[in-house]
Order: C-alpha cells, then sequence, then structure tokens
C-alpha cells in the first residue's frame, strides 16, 4: 500500500513564497499530474517529496511512514529527470543496475531486474554503450528503466518527455502509459502540456502559482474547472468567461462570469431570440472544425463550430450557450455548484 | 520500543536528523574557518616581520603582533639594489604583459572564429608548451642571448617569461571571444562595419575586461618567474633574481621585508581578476 | 587579401614567437646536453652530473617530493573544491582567499615560512609561549634532514594546492547537479557520490591538474634553498648551481634533459591512467 500525504507543505526561497500551504491525497497504484505553467511550483514540490529539497513546513507521509525528515535515500522512491540525468561514465547497464547497487543487491537480482526493465523499455541491445552513444531518446528509455528497475514505492517524474522533438514524444507517451500502468507503481508526474495531463493522470492537480486550485479526474477538470485559472489553463482554446450583461434567464446569486467551453454553443447563421449577434474577428480551419475569435461590444468570445458552417471575417454570427454547460464563477473566480 | 507511540518515535527521529544536520554545519563552518586561516595567517606573519625593527625581527621570543615600525621596509628599500630590481621586475613585467597580449589577441580570435587547416596542430604546440619546464629554456637562450646582444637585458628575460605566459594569454582570449556571440559581430558586418572595425566597436568592449584580467595574468607570471630572471640577468637583477642570489649574504630583514614586496601587487592583481580566475582555466582546461 | 588567409596572419606572429622561444631553445637544450666543453657530441655532460656526488640525492629528494607532496595536494584541492561548491553565502570571498597563493611564487612562499620555522621564528615562539621548549630550536639545520624536507612539503602545501583547487572548482562546475540528485534519489550516501559520481566525472580536470602540478613539483627550488640551502639538494636547484654557480652550461643543460625526461614520462603516465573513454564524457 502506497500512498502519498502531502500536508500543508509550505516553501519559500527568500521572499518569494513558492508553495503555500500545498496538500495532496495520493491514493496507492494512482497516476497524478501535477499541471501548470512553468514557474508555478510543481517541481519544487515533486523535490519536496524526493527530499531534493526541504520543506519550510509540513509533512510528507509514504504510505503510513512520515519521510519529510528523511534523506531522499530512506524514501524508497526512484526519479526520472528532465533532462535524464543518465550517467556518462557508466554503461547503460551499469545505469539502470545503479540503484539496486546501492541497495546492495544480490548479483543475480540485478542482472535480471536489468534485463527484464531494459527489455520493457526496448533498450536491450544497447546495454553496453554509453550515454554519449545514444539518442535523446535512447536516454529517456535508460532514465525510465533505471527508475523502473529499483522497483520503487513511488515513481516521481519532472517533465520527461519536454526534451524529446513533438513526433517522439507522442510515441514515448503511449509507450510510458502502457509501462507505467503495467507496473503498477504510484506515480507523480510534473508536466506543463494539458495533453500529456490529460492523456496519462487518473487524477490533475492543476497548481497556480504555488498553490493547488483543483485535484480531481480529467473529465471534471475539463468540464468543471474549479476556478476560472483552471477554465484558462485548460482546453485549447480556453473557456470563454462571460460577463453576466449579455445574460438572459435566471443567474445564480454571488454569480459574476459565465464560464463556457468554446465548443458548448448552440451556433445560427440567422438572427434567433435570446442568441447574441457576434462579429466574426478571426476564423482558423483546423481540419475537423474550425475557431472563430469574435466579440460583442469588447467581450470577446472563442468558438468552434463545425466545418460545414460557412463564415468570412467581419460577418456576424448568433450564439447561446447551452443550458447544461454553463459554470458560473464568483467574483473571486471559484465555482459555483 | 512497543511502549513508545509512533508519534514519539517520529519526534525522535527528527531530532536526531536535526542534530546531526546541526552537526554537519559546525563541521562545515570550522572546516572552512581552518583553511582560511590556513592561508591568511602566515602571510599575516610575514607583515608582522616586515613591520617590525630590525631588532625585532633578530630577535626571540617573538611577538603575534606588528609594531607598525618602518625600519625594515625602509632598510629594504635602501639596501644597496633593491629599488632598482623593483624598477627591474615592473619593466620586465609590463614588457611581457604587452608582448603576451599583443601576440596572444589575434592567435585567440583565430581560434574562436575561424577553421582552418592547421588549428588543430597550432593547439597542440599551444598544449606541448604547457607540458614542459618552461623556465629550463632559459638555459640555452642565455647563450643565444648573448650572441645576439640581448644578454642581461629586460628584453631578453621578458622575451623568455612571454614563452611562459603566451599559451595562456591564446587559451583566456580564445575562450572570451568564443563567449562572445558571433551573431553580434555579423550584425555589425550588416549595418556596414568591415571585419577591423567590427572588432574594434563590439568585440573589444565586450572583451576588455577580460582581456585585462590575462594581462594582469601575464604581469603576475613574469613578477613571480625566479628561475630564469636569476639565470638571465646579472647587472639588471629583477627582485627575485636578487632575492635568490643574495640569500647568503642579505640581512634576514631584508629577505622578510622583499617577500613582502614580492607578494602585495600579487595579491592585489588576484583580487582585481579574481571574477575571471575560472574562465581562465576553466577553458585553459581542456 | 583573402579571407582564407587571415588565420594564418593572426596566429603567424604567435607561432613564430613560439618556433624562436619554445621549439629553437627546446632542441638547444639537447644540442647543449650532448655537446661537450671541447665541442664533442656525447655523454661527458651527463657523465659529469651522473658522478656528481649532489645527483642522486637530488633526484630522490625531487621525486619522493613530488610523490607526497602531490596525493596530498590532490586530497586537499578534492576537499577544497567540494567544500566550495557547497557553499553559498561568502563563496567568491572564500575562493578569492584560498587562491592568493596562485599569486606567490616558490621564493616568496619559502620566505614566509622561513619566518616561521626559522630559530628565531614565530614557531618557536610559539612553542616557547606555551611552554614546551625554553630557548629558540634550531630546526632547519643539516642535523634534521627529515624535518628540512617536511617544511619543504609544509610550504610546497600551502603555495600550490591554490592551482589544483582553481581546475577542479572549475571542473566541479561542469558536471550538471541533476548527476548528483539522481545519485542520491537511487541511493547513495555522499561519500558514494563522491567515488561513484563526482571523481570519474572530474577526471579530465583531475588529468590537467596533476599533470601541470608535477611539473611544477619537478620545477620546485626557491623554496627549497630557502629552507634547506645545500642541505637538500633538488634538480632544478641543481640546475641553477651548475648554470649560475659552476657557470657550466652544459652540465645545467644535461640536468635540463633528465628534467625533462622526467616531465614527459609522468605526463604519459597521467595522459594513460586517467583516460576518459570515448563516449564517456559529460
Ligand atoms: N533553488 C532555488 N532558489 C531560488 N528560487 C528557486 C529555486 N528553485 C526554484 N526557484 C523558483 O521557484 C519558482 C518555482 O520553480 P519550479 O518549482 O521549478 O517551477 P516549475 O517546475 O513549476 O516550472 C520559480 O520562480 C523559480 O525561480
Ligand atoms: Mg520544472
Amino acid at each position: 500500500m502506497t500512498t502519498i500525504t502531502v500536508e500543508n507543505i509550505k516553501k519559500s526561497f527568500g521572499d518569494a513564497d513558492i508553495l503555500k500551504s500545498v496538500s495532496l491525497d495520493i491514493k496507492d497504484q494512482e497516476f497524478t499530474v501535477l499541471l501548470g505553467p512553468s514557474g508555478c511550483g510543481k517541481s519544487t514540490l515533486l523535490r519536496i517529496i524526493a527530499g531534493l529539497e526541504s520543506q519550510d513546513s509540513g509533512i510528507i507521509k509514504i504510505g503510513d511512514r512520515v519521510v519529510s525528515h528523511l534523506p531522499p535515500r530512506e524514501r524508497n522512491v526512484a526519479m526520472v529527470f528532465q533532462n535524464y540525468a543518465v550517467f556518462p561514465h557508466m554503461t547503460v547497464f551499469e545505469n539502470i543496475a545503479f540503484g539496486l547497487r546501492m541497495k546492495k543487491a544480490p548479483e543475480k537480482k540485478i542482472k535480471e531486474n536489468v534485463e527484464r526493465t531494459a527489455a520493457l523499455m526496448h533498450i536491450d541491445h544497447l546495454l553496453k554503450r554509453y550515454s554519449g552513444q545514444l539518442s535523446g531518446g535512447q536516454r529517456q528509455r535508460v532514465a525510465v528503466a533505471r527508475a523502473l528497475a529499483v522497483e520503487p514505492d513511488v515513481l516521481l517524474m519532472d517533465e520527461p518527455l519536454s526534451n524529446l522533438d513533438a513526433l517522439l514524444r507522442l510515441q514515448m507517451r503511449a509507450e510510458l502509459k502502457s509501462v507505467l500502468e503495467a507496473s503498477k507503481t504510484t506515480t507523480v508526474y510534473v508536466t506543463h502540456d494539458q495533453v500529456e495531463a490529460m492523456s496519462l493522470a487518473d487524477r490533475i492537480a492543476v497548481m497556480n502559482s504555488g498553490r493547488i486550485d483543483q485535484y480531481d479526474v480529467p473529465d471534471e477538470i475539463y468540464s468543471n474547472p474549479a476556478t476560472e485559472y483552471v477554465g484558462s489553463f485548460i482546453g485549447n482554446p480556453p473557456m470563454n468567461f462571460i460577463s453576466p450583461d449579455y445574460q438572459v434567464g435566471t443567474i445564480p446569486a454571488g454569480a459574476t462570469q459565465l464560464g463556457i467551453r468554446p465548443e458548448d454553443f448552440n451556433v445560427s447563421k440567422e438572427a434567433r431570440d435570446n442568441y447574441w449577434p457576434i462579429t466574426v474577428l478571426t476564423r482558423e480551419k483546423l481540419g475537423s472544425h474550425q475557431q472563430l475569435s469574435a466579440e460583442l461590444n469588447g467581450q470577446l468570445f472563442r468558438v468552434n463550430i463545425p466545418n460545414e458552417i460557412e463564415i468570412e471575417s467581419g460577418n456576424t454570427l448568433y450564439l447561446m450557450p447551452k443550458e447544461d454547460k454553463k459554470r458560473w464563477y464568483t467574483e473571486g473566480g471559484k465555482i459555483i455548484l | 520500543m512497543s511502549d513508545l507511540s509512533y508519534d514519539e518515535i517520529l519526534e525522535k527521529e527528527v531530532r536526531e536528523a536535526n542534530r546531526k544536520k546541526k552537526m554537519w554545519r559546525w563541521l562545515f563552518l570550522s572546516s572552512v574557518a581552518f583553511l582560511v586561516s590556513w592561508i591568511l595567517f602566515p602571510i599575516y606573519l610575514l607583515a608582522v616581520n616586515s613591520l617590525s625593527s630590525a631588532d625585532v625581527v633578530n630577535g626571540w621570543p617573538k611577538s603575534f603582533l606588528p609594531e607598525f615600525d618602518m625600519e625594515s621596509l625602509s632598510f629594504f628599500m635602501e639596501y644597496y639594489g633593491v629599488l632598482n630590481a623593483l624598477k627591474n621586475s615592473l619593466i620586465a613585467a609590463l614588457f611581457t604583459m604587452v608582448i603576451a597580449i599583443g601576440l596572444g589577441t589575434p592567435a585567440g580570435y583565430a581560434l574562436a572564429r575561424f577553421d582552418f587547416r592547421g588549428k588543430e596542430t597550432f593547439r597542440m604546440l599551444i598544449l606541448l608548451t604547457r607540458a614542459f619546464p618552461m623556465p629550463l629554456l632559459a638555459l640555452p637562450l642565455a647563450v643565444i642571448f648573448i650572441n645576439v646582444g640581448l644578454d642581461d637585458s629586460l628584453f631578453g628575460l621578458s622575451l623568455v617569461h612571454t614563452a611562459l605566459a603566451l599559451p595562456f594569454s591564446v587559451l583566456i582570449t580564445s575562450s572570451l571571444f568564443l563567449g562572445i556571440p558571433v551573431e553580434l559581430e555579423e550584425a555589425a558586418w550588416v549595418l556596414g562595419c568591415n571585419r577591423w572595425q567590427a572588432f574594434m566597436k563590439v568585440v573589444m568592449p565586450l572583451a576588455l575586461p577580460g582581456l585585462t584580467a590575462s594581462a594582469v595574468f601575464a604581469f603576475v607570471i613574469s613578477w613571480n618567474e625566479v628561475f630564469a630572471a636569476a639565470v638571465l640577468t646579472v647587472n639588471n637583477q629583477t627582485l627575485t633574481a636578487f632575492l635568490v642570489q643574495s640569500l647568503s649574504t642579505s640581512p634576514v630583514e631584508v629577505k622578510f621585508a622583499g617577500g613582502l614586496i614580492l607578494i602585495l601587487p600579487a595579491i592585489l592583481f588576484l583580487f582585481v581578476v579574481r571574477k575571471y580566475l575560472f574562465s581562465m582555466w576553466g577553458i585553459a582546461n581542456r | 587579401m583573402n579571407k582564407k588567409y587571415y588565420p594564418y596572419v593572426l596566429i603567424a606572429p604567435s607561432v613564430l614567437f613560439l618556433l624562436l622561444f619554445f621549439v629553437y631553445p627546446f632542441l638547444e637544450v639537447f644540442v647543449q646536453a650532448f655537446t661537450s666543453s671541447d665541442g664533442q657530441v656525447g655523454f661527458s655532460n651527463f657523465e659529469n652530473i651522473f658522478t656528481d656526488y649532489n645527483f642522486l640525492p637530488s633526484l630522490k629528494n625531487t621525486l619522493l617530493l613530488a610523490l607526497v607532496v602531490v596525493p596530498v595536494q590532490l586530497c586537499m584541492a578534492i576537499g577544497m573544491s567540494l567544500m566550495i561548491s557547497k557553499m553559498k553565502k561568502g563563496r567568491d570571498t572564500v575562493l578569492y582567499i584560498l587562491t592568493i597563493p596562485l599569486g606567490v611564487s616558490d621564493l616568496a612562499a619559502g620566505i614566509i615560512w622561513l619566518a616561521i620555522l626559522d630559530q628565531n621564528g614565530f614557531l618557536n615562539s610559539f612553542l616557547f609561549s606555551i611552554g614546551i621548549i625554553d630557548q629558540p630550536e634550531s630546526w632547519l639545520n643539516y642535523q634534521n634532514p627529515i624535518i628540512i624536507f617536511a617544511a619543504v612539503v609544509v610550504a610546497e602545501i600551502w603555495r600550490a594546492t591554490a592551482i589544483l583547487l582553481v581546475i577542479l572548482v572549475s571542473g566541479i562546475g561542469l558536471i550538471p547537479k541533476e548527476y548528483y540528485e539522481a545519485a542520491e534519489i537511487f541511493g547513495a550516501n555522499s561519500w558514494v557520490r563522491l567515488w561513484k559520481v563526482t571523481l570519474p566525472l572530474l577526471r579530465p580536470s583531475l588529468q590537467t591538474a596533476l599533470i601541470l602540478r608535477t611539473l611544477l613539483a619537478f620545477e620546485v627550488f626557491a623554496v627549497v634553498m630557502l629552507l634547506g640551502g645545500s642541505n637538500m639538494p633538488v634538480l632544478m636547484g641543481e640546475t641553477f648551481n651548475w648554470a649560475f654557480n659552476y657557470q657550466d652550461t652544459g652540465a645545467a643543460s644535461a640536468y635540463a634533459v633528465v628534467i625533462l625526461a622526467l616531465s614527459i614520462v609522468f605526463t604519459l603516465f597521467y595522459l594513460r591512467v586517467l583516460r576518459v573513454p570515448k563516449g564517456a564524457r559529460i
């Protein structure tokens, strides 16, 4: 049973509060993604869980054990680094064996584990090479194999795919997903890429300058963003936030913003009752659909419409948000349920 | 153990971890303090000796505090040949500095900016000089200098010192120029400068502090060099040559004062160039 | 002018200079060493110095000095550079202070340690004040060759550790910190990290540092002259004596050839032992 409990972790560097009381409850075998823009404190949180950085206050538990005072080597975690950190002076075999050697595992087990994980990551033909003789993608595989070989309680990954080129990244993402699903290791994965997060995560923790705004399954994060920040960070293009001045019908008490995803509008080319007449500013054809940006009295709209609708910039289009997709937000940007 | 609750065990563990951390910190700071005083204290003692009267320098037991008596230093300054030696040291070091920078900067620029046949051979030649005890070259040169009339001349000496300093100067300047993006120069060419103008207007201002540092380095190499100076100069002795050749004849207070005078400029210069210490060696390393 | 010639024009002065003042005298050392005083080519200069009663002691002292000083300095420099790399506040100041000896010649270092170890020196004064001795002891005389040797070792360690330090600190700076973090995560304590990560990755710097330092150790003479006088002959000192006191350039050149030969042997040794396999660099 390897749960991870993060309780009220605070961290500041000098005057800057980088983590402002962060808490997380990660379940056994769960794949959690820390998602947020660069600089929001994801890596710092991950490094505190790993023990590479010390928290100012708060507690980390792995399973039932409080580990926040322990050095990394006593936490039984493994980590994959953004630039892989595959030791250049060791062969691939020695790299993968490193953690097991540190644990003084018997030679037989070392050989078994190295060969098994190397086969899993399809690098079994590279075991005698040095990292200088590997491509970026191969190094990435070595880093993952090295982490899996120690059979850790917890696997930590800091933007492991961000140094790969786009095509390789897609392929590695799919492969990682199946390998990690099979390994059943509790995993914390850091990324700033929402697509990566959506596709990999059991649950996503969306971070906003040192806080966690929402910690939930991907579907919930997408359809019920807990804050205006989450709505405008997730989704491409992000959620529209519309002032209630444009709104007809009932508005919940305290609501100051209507949140609606670009694809959640009823669209018409002719004027209709209660539809907003918006002026199209730009139109982009994206293949599967078209994406418009449009405007009404200074309010900006982003709208996704089917390819069948013929429209030019300068034209007027009529919109109405779908009733069941409307989300309401308070002055402070919190969702009203 | 069983009668201790989990919280108590944890608290003990946390306390133990903190204690260990504190102990390491203490150990760390005291070793820093030890090493710093290991370097500074001997220099301080030399200064104490130099700032004391001759009687105290020759007396016993010694006080660990200076008297601030200028007798030793002024005696040293008036001691026969010292002023001249000091002047000679300065001249030789300045010559060395100018020649090493004058020759080394273009070569460094060429290494940094051009790919040419023989580049590796040239680099090997430079590196080779560092695998030999260069002062030894003063021996044959002493003979040669007699033939060409450069014997006992500061210029001749500074040529030998340049042979010591030039490799460093080439490597340092080439690393300096490598650190200045070639795009800046290209921008200047596009805007109508020729190669020389672009170098003077764009590269030079950026490289100047580093060039100064490498010049100072050449100065210190020459200022400190003993062997070649002693072999090549007779009447025009530099300070190091003077001190080494009068070891058995000069009074101790002259030695101590001379030592201090020898060290001070070097310390000051190092302070000036401390920012470049790494870029100098970082690349001079490979 | 054709652009192709630019680099050659730029390096020409340095090349000419080095040919004139490095390659030529380098060859000339050999010529002089193998030319006897009557102009014959042969080994007479070497016979001269090999039969000299100071030759074997000076060879022994020089090698012994390098053998003792260099490993001690290497360990110290590694420790110091690790220390510096862990520092945040005051790092620059400490580094500056620890590298001050870079600007101190072996002559000046000899004078400094003479002030301390001399009969009237500070060490004796200190021992007196805490009551260990009650009159000045003369440590550095011919009856105490081991103490003279130790004094030279201390002075050399004081003076010439800085050069190793600078090279190693910059070498450590080139190692990305993720390697340490990865090692730490996978269970290495700081001792293991030193042996399994830092030192192997530092090999190129160690190589440079050792070559440079060992060659410098063969060039030592002013410190020894100050602290040991004629009681501790070393190769460079003998070279100096033959050139300066006995005015015998041939014999001095023969000594120089011996020093050069030692330098080459040790350089090759380090290059071989600390070789980094291809593809195993940072
Ligand atoms: N060791 C450090 N010292 C000072 N500031 C730091 C340090 N590490 C991180 N920071 C700062 O903390 C903030 C969050 O960093 P990080 O956790 O790396 O963000 P992310 O991984 O989300 O991009 C950044 O503004 C960064 O500059
Ligand atoms: Mg990060």
